[in-house]
């Protein structure tokens, strides 16, 4: 249950983050349900991004030790900063669409 | 304006795995359904199953805490003998069983009853040990893992012809344990992923 504190927390600066974008910053209400579903999506293409990363990581490994007779640990695929750069893969990619008008 | 799209519907998936993963028991659900219970008893050998070396060539936290608890088998009788297995060391450095076999007698353990074998999969270690194991009659091993990799290596140490007794240095689901924190939680989860993606491909590779 304590690690329910760490929700609360993301409440209360989300809550303070709306009440300073809608009377200090003038953001539109009714832009952050599409913002929202933005965020869903970077999230959404880091999943696809990372699962794209961990199959052809994978492939390789077993060409690797198949083809060149070479041992590559599969624990290798097992880091979380394959994770980060898939979020900055997304990213970039949401941008793009974003700067092309899709 | 589409209200859902793949990769929203994706992102909603992702979100709520993390939410799921994060903020509920789901890390003592998973540990419970993997985990194997240690069974005591008293065998012909001890197989401590290697882990890693850190960059200086010292055991990393896994590995210590296997080769410990190999050493604490010895030393209560259950087994005359212990096999270190492990990984390569970096080059002109000892072998993580080299390692764990130097702490081992530092710790009074009688060479006599130490031996070493590198491999760098849990397969190759099954086959490493059978060739060590065989030839001195050994068939019945005290198998020293974590408890959610014995699940997997247990399987494959039966299938290298050895009865296996499960002696798990460290137990994934602890009943009434401490809370994790979320970090810790998700690191299960991950750990827990990791060794289901692995008992996949042993079972699609036919190793299993």
């Amino acid at each position: 249950m304590q690690t329910l504190i760490l929700l609360g927390l993301v409440a209360v600066t989300s809550v303070a983050a709306y009440v300073v974008g809608v009377r200090r910053l003038a953001l539109r209400k009714a832009a952050l349900g599409p913002a929202a579903a933005r965020a869903l999506e970077c999230l959404g293409l880091t999943l696809a991004f990372l699962a794209g990363n961990l199959l052809l990581g994978f492939a390789l490994i077993l060409v690797t030790r198949t083809a060149l007779r070479a041992f590559v640990s599969f624990y290798l695929l097992d880091d979380a900063v394959l994770v980060i750069l898939s979020a900055v893969q997304a990213l970039v990619f949401a941008w793009w669409q974003t700067t092309s008008g899709r | 304006v589409r209200v859902v799209t793949p990769s929203r519907a994706l992102g909603l998936v992702a979100l709520t795995l993390l939410l799921v993963a994060t903020f509920t028991p789901l890390d003592q659900l998973a540990g419970r359904w993997l985990d194997v219970p240690a069974r005591p008893g008293r065998a012909d050998a001890i197989v401590v199953l290697g882990s890693s070396l850190l960059g200086d060539g010292t055991l990393s936290d896994t590995s210590l805490r296997r080769t410990i608890h190999g050493i604490r088998l010895l030393r209560q009788g259950l087994a005359p003998l212990v096999l270190f297995v492990g990984t390569p060391g970096p080059e002109g450095s000892p072998s993580e069983a080299e390692a764990r076999a130097t702490l081992a007698r530092e710790l009074g353990v009688p060479a006599a009853a130490i031996l070493t074998g590198t491999a760098r999969t849990t397969r190759e270690e099954a086959q490493q040990a059978r060739g060590l194991l065989e030839g001195r009659g050994v068939r019945r091993i005290l198998l020293v893992s974590e408890g959610g990799h014995l699940l997997r290596a247990g399987a494959i140490f039966e299938r290298a012809g050895f009865e296996v007794l499960p002696a798990p240095s460290q137990r994934r689901f602890t009943p009434g344990g401490p809370e994790r924190l979320a970090e810790g939680r998700l690191g299960e989860i991950r750990r827990l992923a990791t060794e289901g993606m692995a008992q996949l491909y042993y079972r699609v590779a036919g190793y299993l």
